[in-house]
């Protein structure tokens, strides 16, 4: 693994990101609306409805759950603006591995998500008193096997693009709703019908929001953690796995050489 | 001696719909250091299949590349590079972006002089910072021509590189390219182009190769040629002199006579001026490597 071309990709994420108004409403625009929206509702139901804990189940759900989102779909996007160009088959004739590819993305997806996260926040705090860090930085480590399991899902849906071309980019937008049921992001996995409740133990992402939600009201629990950061290595070691055999696959089928 | 590409024996299919398409079949050439190596051949002969399984990106069904006499690794792709019609640049970004970009992935250290040269010597300074949306698809070949010699590649694939350019432009980029001291894979269509470029000529036809020489050696395989002659006035028994000479077409004060060889000119021109032909033009005209494609196509050669 070369650093310099792990930089050349940084840099052209990072042009691309200057460049193109889409890439910088990912970033800003749907995570200040998102959380807007959310802290009203959060508002409405504790004054009006007396709903209690809904700013930990909302608020801090969806500060949480849009972290999740914005670093899966990066990875997939990113992989996206190279076949939207038609730039696939000039950025796989360099010496560029997969690896250095995954790295890179890995660390856009991390850098554009901790600048979304950052403002989500800051709105929180500001608007609606809702202090993510109340947990103590203990409760950030949930945040870990977030990144992980996202950067699988984000190489799975990048190794879905290469195996199926452009036909299937809808499923870099969805993919990760498919999961939200399952999440528990906005409710306790109790909620659930049995049979989503035994899915959802398959899932990273439940150990993560339950883990993070007892940890914010003062207790921490090391199983979920230890739960969810086993499972998220397994998911992203498959997806990686995944991604780098739909790219052989893509180098066999021809697929590369069309875009 | 050491080649920079030898191609052995590589074989290429794939399925459209229910069909199975053999792309490429067989193809086996040896490339020396510095020369042209032209890929000639119509849609659909294989030329860019071809193409695509050297450059990496497309896995040859069976067959071995060796580049340097080495296998493809890191340090024979960091010695290749390619121009495509068929692929951009990325269209968000601008020129010299992409070109830094490119930079930046073979680790070049004077990055900006080098962009700076090779965006001079195509004459596209002035689009350094336009999206490469931006551009008309005769930038769009400039710019992508540049970006493959941006690492000094020793070994560089030219994919239809001139595609697009009108007849002025595609004429300086021909003459960079003869200019380039590296070894050159240039496929096209347009025959004209290869033989004004390649050292040597492959004939690509149907996934297979035909023919591999020099333009010359391959003009020559046929030996007829044909002397177009036109008069400014004719003897009275012009009818009957050129019964005796092999004309193949013949037009109001102009005639088409084939040669079998040189010294049947000679013989051609004594016979007309001494019959009392006044010659206003005389042209001899070579078969074009177009001829001899078709002719070698058909089986004919």
């Amino acid at each position: 693994m070369r650093w310099h071309r792990i930089q050349a990709m940084l840099m052209k994420y990072w042009y691309i990101s200057r460049n193109s108004l889409d890439r910088i409403f990912d970033v800003v625009y749907w995570p200040v609306i998102g959380v807007i929206v959310f802290g009203f509702t959060t508002l409405y139901l504790e004054k009006a409805a007396g709903v209690p804990n809904v700013i930990i189940f909302l608020l801090g759900g969806m500060l949480m759950w849009n972290l999740f989102e914005r670093i899966s779909q990066d990875v997939g996007v990113y992989i996206l603006e190279e076949f939207w160009s038609h730039n696939v088959a000039n950025t796989f004739v360099t010496p560029l591995k997969e690896s250095e590819l995954f790295v890179a993305l890995c660390i856009v997806g991390f850098i554009r998500s901790l600048i979304s996260f950052t403002v989500m926040v800051g709105i929180a705090l500001i608007g609606y008193q809702f202090n993510f860090f109340n947990g103590g930085l203990i409760s950030l480590l949930f945040v870990i096997p977030l990144f992980l399991f996202a950067w699988g899902l984000g190489l799975l849906m990048s190794g879905m693009i290469f195996r199926f071309g452009m036909r299937i980019q809808v499923f870099v937008w969805g993919v990760s709703y498919l999961l939200q049921p399952l999440a528990a992001a906005y409710y306790p996995v109790e909620t659930l019908p049995v049979v989503l409740q035994k899915a959802a133990l398959f899932t990273p992402l439940v150990y993560v929001f339950q883990g993070f939600r007892l940890s914010y009201g003062g207790a921490f629990s090391v199983q979920y953690l230890l739960a969810a950061l086993g499972l998220s290595v397994v998911y992203l070691v498959i997806g990686y796995f995944i991604f780098t055999r739909c790219v052989k696959k893509a180098r066999r089928s021809g697929l590369l050489t069309k875009y | 001696m050491e080649y920079p590409l030898v191609v052995s024996h590589l074989r290429k299919s794939y399925k459209a719909g229910r069909e199975v398409v053999h792309a490429v079949r067989d193809v086996s050439f040896k490339v020396r250091r510095g020369e042209i190596f032209g890929l000639l051949g119509p849609n659909g002969a294989g030329k860019t299949t071809t193409i695509n399984m050297l450059t990496g990106i497309l896995t040859p069904d069976s067959g071995t590349v060796k580049f340097f006499g080495m296998s493809e690794c890191e340090e024979t792709r960091n010695r290749i590079n390619t121009a495509t019609a068929y692929n951009n640049l990325n269209g968000v970004i601008t020129v010299q972006q992409n070109l830094r970009v490119y930079a930046k992935m073979y680790n070049i250290r004077n990055a900006n002089a080098v962009i700076d040269d090779l965006l001079q010597k195509f004459e596209i300074n002035d689009l350094r910072n336009r999206r490469v949306y931006d551009l008309s698809s005769g930038q769009k070949t400039r710019v992508n021509l540049c970006k493959s010699l941006i690492n000094s590649p020793d070994l560089i694939f030219l994919d239809e590189a001139t595609a697009g350019l009108d007849p002025h432009i595609a004429h300086e980029v021909r003459k960079k390219i003869k200019e380039l001291k590296t070894t050159v894979i240039f496929t096209s269509h347009i025959m004209y182009e290869v033989e004004e470029l390649c050292n040597r000529v492959a004939f690509l036809s149907k996934g297979k190769i035909l023919k591999i020489d020099t333009p010359e050696k391959i003009r020559g395989m046929i030996k007829e040629n044909v002397i177009i002659v036109e008069f400014l006035s004719e003897p009275r028994n012009a009818e009957r002199i050129l019964q005796d000479l092999n004309v193949v077409g013949k037009s109001k004060n102009k005639v088409i006579i084939k040669l079998k060889g040189k010294e049947d000119l000679d013989k051609i021109v004594h016979k007309l001026v001494t019959s009392g032909f006044k010659i206003r033009d005389l042209h001899v005209k070579k078969p074009t490597l177009d001829e001899i494609f078709i002719r070698v196509a058909k089986g004919a050669l």
